[in-house]
C-alpha cells in the first residue's frame, strides 16, 4: 500500500478534559459498550451532560488569549500538545510547516457579541478585535503568530468530516514537497446559538431538557484534536518515530437533497471504497464510526458499511461519540486519537494493522480514512 | 468560467465592463449616515442580475450567497461543455473559497433573534459557509471532494490554487474551484472601525488613497487535467501554471511591513511555475487602495521582479472597479485576468491617475492593449493569509 504522511505528535481537548490522556483515560473500560451498541448511542440521552470541555482545563489564562474565540483556545491549547510531544519546533523550520485549521461552526460565540452590538447599539461602535475574531480564518492567524509558522495556511470549513479532508490537502502538500510539517487542528465549541440551532434544525438531541421535546438526534460537543504530520522521508531523516501512517483518504458526497443525509449512505460508501481502495473491508480491524445517535446519520454509516457484503458485519465498529459527543469537525480528530491508543495498547484484537475512521456530515459529505495506527507498523511501513 | 459582481452578471460583459473601465461602486441610499464609517458599496444591482432570486432550482430560504454562486456555477459549468453529472462524478471535485459563507441568512436570522426574540429557523439552514457547497454538488451532480476554505480575502485563491493541486498529483480530473461573498452590514461595520473604508472611489497605489470600498461577487472557473480536456475535445480557456502560499505569522489584520510572506507567496507561485519574473508581463494586484497593503505589496513585488522591472511591468487593480470582494477577490481577478488577456487588453485601475501614482510602478490607469498571455494574480488576507496565481492565457 502507498503511504502519504505519517502522524508524529497528538494533541487533544474534550469533554473529558485537556489532553490525549484524559480523553483516552476510560477508553480501555468503556470500549466494550462502545462496541456493543455502535448506532444506538443513548449515553447521553435525558441526563444533563453538557458536551462543555470543563473550565478548569482552560490553561492559556492571559488576557490576550482569553478575548480569543472559545474555539480556538481549544484549538491552541490541543496544538501546544501535539507539537510538544512530536518534539517539534516550527519557528525553526521556516516556511516548511503548513497549518491545517479545521472547524465547522467556527467561532460563533464571537460573531454573536459582534451582532449585539451592530444590531443593539450602532455599527459605529463594534469591537475591531471582535470583528478580526469573527472570521474563520482567525484561528490559523493565531497558531502560525504563537509558533512562528510561515508557510501555507488552510482554513477548512468543511461541516464534520473537515479534519479528514483536511489529512488529505496536508499529504497532498507534502507529497508535492510544498511543507515538510504539517500541524493540523480541529476545533468546534459550543455555544447557545449552536446548540438551539442544532436542535432547531432536527439535528441534536436538546440534552438536559427536562421536557424530552426532542427525543432523538446527537449530543453536541466541544473539542480540539491536533495532529503533527511528515512525509515518510522527513520522519526517516529525522528519526521521528511514527505514531501511524495515513495509508488512503475517500472522499463522498450524495449531491442529493440540501442539508439532508441520504439514509443509504452512498457519500459514506463512496469515501470508505476510495479509503481501502476497493470493495473489500477484510484488511481493516477496527471502524471508528461517525455514528451519533442521529437516526438518519446512523442509518446512512450502517447502510454504508453493509454495502461491503456480510464479511463487514465482523469488524468490530467503535461509537466513540458514545464518550464525548458530537464535536463536529474535532469529531475525526479525536476518533483518530482514540483509535491510535487502541492499536498501541492493544484494546481491540486486531487481525490486520489497519484501522478505518468514517466522518458523515448532515449536507450529505463524507469523507473516510484508512490508517496504520502504532509506532511498530508504522515504523515497518515506512521501512 | 462564470462570474458576476457590480459591473456584470456574466463573463462576456465582465469583459466589456472592464475593457470601459465601469465602476461598481455606488452610495448606499438606504442607511443612516451616522451609522457608518462609509456609505459606498458595490453591491449586484437587480438591474444586471435580475435572475438572483428567481432560481428555481434553490429553495427560497436559500442565502444570496448561494444566489450569486449558483449563477456563476451554472456559467462556468456550460462554458466548459462538461456534458452531465456522469461527467462530474467522484473524480471530480469542489472547492469554494469564501469569508462569511450565509451571512445574509445569518443576520437576518439574528435580528429577528436578537431584537424581536423570533426563531427562524430557516434562516439558519444556509448560515453555514459549507450550505452552499450542498447545494452546488446537488445541482452538478459532483460526488467526489466537496471543499470550503476560509481564509479570508485570500479564499478563493486559495481555492483554485487547492484545484490546481489536486489535479496535478491526479487525485481529481475536473474541479470547479471559485469563490462567494456578499456584501453584509457584519463586514461593512467591521471594516469601517478598523479605519479601511474609503467614502468615496477606490485608487489604488494612489498617493491620494483612502482604502476600500466593500463589494460582492461570485467567480467559477472549470479546472481540468490537460489528458481529460484532450479526452473530450474541450477549447482551454487558460493554463494555470502557478500556485504559491504563505502566512506572515506577524499580525491578524495588518500585513508585514517588509512584505515577506507576499513575496515569498510570489516566489512559491514562480518556483511552481517553473518561471522567471520575466516570464510574467501583468500582475492583477490584491491593491486594496489601504495605505499599507499597497505600500507593502509594492515593496513585495519590487522585491521579486526588481526595481528596474517594475517600471515597465504592468501592474492593476480591478478592485478599483468591483471593490473589494473578499473571499470572492481571487477568483474574480482570476477570471478578470484570463478574460481580458483572451480578449487583448489588460484591464484598468480606474480612479488613479497616472500621475497619482506614488510608487514606481507602471500602473495602468486606462485599458490598454496588449498582446501579454502570462499573468500573475495576488491575494493577501487578515490572518496573514497570502496566495499568489499564475495563469497562461489562451491567446498563447
Amino acid at each position: 500500500m502507498k503511504m502519504d504522511a505519517c502522524i508524529v505528535g497528538l494533541g487533544a481537548v474534550s469533554p473529558m478534559g485537556a489532553g490525549v490522556s484524559a480523553l483516552t483515560r476510560d477508553l480501555e473500560n468503556r470500549l466494550p459498550e462502545l462496541i456493543a451498541s455502535p448506532f444506538s448511542c443513548s449515553t447521553h440521552e435525558g441526563d444533563d451532560w453538557s458536551g462543555s470541555v470543563p473550565d478548569s482545563v482552560f490553561e492559556l489564562d492571559n488576557a490576550k488569549l482569553k478575548r480569543m474565540p472559545r474555539c480556538n483556545r481549544l484549538a491552541l491549547m490541543a496544538v501546544d500538545e501535539a507539537l510538544s510531544h512530536s518534539g517539534i519546533k516550527p519557528s525553526d523550520e521556516s516556511a516548511s510547516v503548513g497549518i491545517f485549521y479545521c472547524t465547522d461552526h467556527g467561532p460563533e460565540s464571537q460573531t454573536c457579541r459582534f451582532l449585539d452590538t451592530l444590531f443593539l447599539k450602532t455599527p459605529r461602535l463594534v469591537s475591531p478585535l471582535l470583528f478580526q475574531n469573527t472570521t474563520f480564518a482567525a484561528g490559523a492567524g493565531e497558531i502560525s503568530m504563537r509558533h512562528g509558522v510561515q508557510g501555507p495556511s488552510y482554513s477548512v470549513v468543511n461541516g464534520f468530516q473537515g479534519m479528514l479532508t483536511a489529512i488529505d490537502l496536508a499529504s497532498m502538500a507534502l507529497s508535492l514537497g510544498r511543507i515538510n510539517y504539517a500541524i493540523l487542528v480541529a476545533t468546534d465549541e459550543l455555544n447557545t446559538l449552536q446548540q438551539q440551532s442544532l436542535v432547531s434544525m432536527g439535528l441534536a438531541r436538546d440534552v438536559g431538557a427536562s421536557s424530552g421535546k426532542v427525543a432523538h438526534g446527537f449530543a453536541p460537543a466541544e473539542g480540539a484534536a491536533a495532529l503533527i504530520l511528515t512525509s515518510p522521508a522527513t520522519c526517516r531523516a529525522r528519526h521521528h518515530k511514527p505514531l501511524a501512517s495515513i495509508i488512503g483518504v475517500g472522499h463522498g458526497h450524495d449531491a442529493m437533497r440540501h442539508r439532508r443525509t441520504d439514509p443509504e449512505g452512498t457519500a459514506l460508501a463512496l469515501a470508505m471504497r476510495a479509503a481501502v481502495g476497493g470493495e473489500d473491508l477484510s484488511c481493516v480491524s477496527s471502524i471508528w464510526l461517525a455514528a451519533n445517535g442521529h437516526p438518519v446519520m446512523d442509518e446512512a454509516e450502517r447502510c454504508a458499511i453493509d454495502s461491503f457484503g456480510a464479511a463487514s458485519g465482523n469488524v468490530p465498529r467503535v461509537a466513540l461519540k458514545h464518550l464525548v459527543g458530537e464535536s463536529h469537525a474535532a469529531a475525526p480528530g479525536l476518533q483518530i486519537i482514540s483509535s491510535i491508543h487502541s492499536a498501541v495498547n492493544g484494546l481491540i484484537p486486531e487481525s490486520t494493522p489497519f484501522s478505518l475512521i468514517n466522518a458523515l456530515s448532515p449536507g450529505g459529505g463524507a469523507a473516510s480514512l484508512l490508517l496504520a495506527a502504532g509506532p511498530d507498523r508504522a515504523d515497518a511501513l515506512i521501512d | 468560467m462564470g462570474a458576476i459582481c457590480s459591473i456584470a452578471a456574466h463573463t462576456q460583459a465582465l469583459g466589456q465592463a472592464l475593457r470601459n473601465g465601469d465602476s461598481g461602486i455606488r452610495t448606499l441610499s438606504d442607511r443612516d449616515p451616522s451609522q457608518y464609517h462609509s456609505l459606498q458599496a458595490a453591491t449586484v444591482p437587480n438591474a444586471i442580475a435580475p435572475r438572483i432570486n428567481a432560481d428555481n432550482l434553490l429553495p427560497e430560504w436559500s442565502d444570496r450567497a448561494t444566489r450569486l454562486g449558483s449563477m456563476a456555477f451554472d456559467e462556468a459549468i456550460a462554458q466548459s461543455g462538461l456534458p452531465s453529472a456522469r461527467e462530474l462524478s467522484s473524480r471530480s471535485a469542489l472547492s469554494v473559497g469564501t469569508t462569511l459563507g450565509g451571512m445574509c441568512s445569518g443576520l437576518r436570522f439574528y435580528e429577528d433573534w436578537i431584537k424581536r426574540d423570533v426563531w427562524r429557523t430557516r434562516w439558519l439552514r444556509d448560515f453555514s459557509p459549507y450550505a452552499m457547497n450542498d447545494h452546488l454538488m446537488a445541482r452538478s451532480g459532483i460526488t467526489g471532494m466537496s471543499l470550503v476554505l476560509s481564509s479570508a480575502c485570500a479564499a478563493s485563491a486559495h481555492a483554485l490554487g487547492t484545484a490546481f493541486d489536486l489535479i496535478r498529483t491526479g487525485r481529481c480530473d475536473v474541479v470547479i474551484a471559485g469563490g462567494v461573498d456578499t456584501f453584509t452590514d457584519l463586514t461593512h461595520a467591521g471594516f469601517g472601525v478598523l479605519g479601511l473604508l474609503s467614502q468615496s472611489d477606490v485608487k489604488p497605489f494612489s498617493r491620494e488613497r483612502t482604502g476600500l470600498v466593500l463589494g460582492e461577487a461570485a467567480a467559477f472557473l472549470v479546472l481540468e487535467s490537460e489528458h481529460h480536456a484532450l479526452s473530450r475535445d474541450a477549447e482551454p480557456l487558460g493554463e494555470m501554471l502557478g500556485f504559491g502560499m504563505t502566512s506572515d505569522a506577524f499580525h491578524m489584520t495588518s500585513p508585514e511591513a517588509d512584505g515577506r510572506g507576499a513575496t515569498e507567496a510570489m516566489r512559491m507561485a514562480l518556483a511552481c511555475a517553473e518561471a522567471t519574473p520575466d516570464d510574467i508581463v501583468y500582475i492583477n494586484a490584491h491593491g486594496t487602495a489601504t495605505q499599507k497593503n499597497d505600500a507593502t505589496e509594492v515593496l513585495a513585488m519590487e522585491a521579486v521582479f526588481g526595481l528596474d522591472r517594475m517600471e515597465s511591468l504592468p501592474v492593476s487593480s480591478t478592485k478599483s472597479m468591483v471593490g473589494h470582494t473578499l473571499g470572492a477577490a481571487g477568483a474574480l481577478e482570476a477570471v478578470a485576468s484570463l478574460v481580458s488577456l483572451n480578449e487583448g487588453f489588460l484591464p484598468p485601475t480606474i480612479s488613479t491617475t497616472a500621475e497619482d501614482v506614488e510608487f514606481n510602478l507602471d500602473c495602468v490607469t486606462a485599458s490598454r492593449t496588449s498582446s501579454a498571455t502570462v499573468a500573475m494574480s495576488n491575494s493577501f488576507g487578515f490572518g496573514g493569509n497570502n496566495a499568489s496565481l499564475i495563469f497562461r492565457a489562451s491567446a498563447s
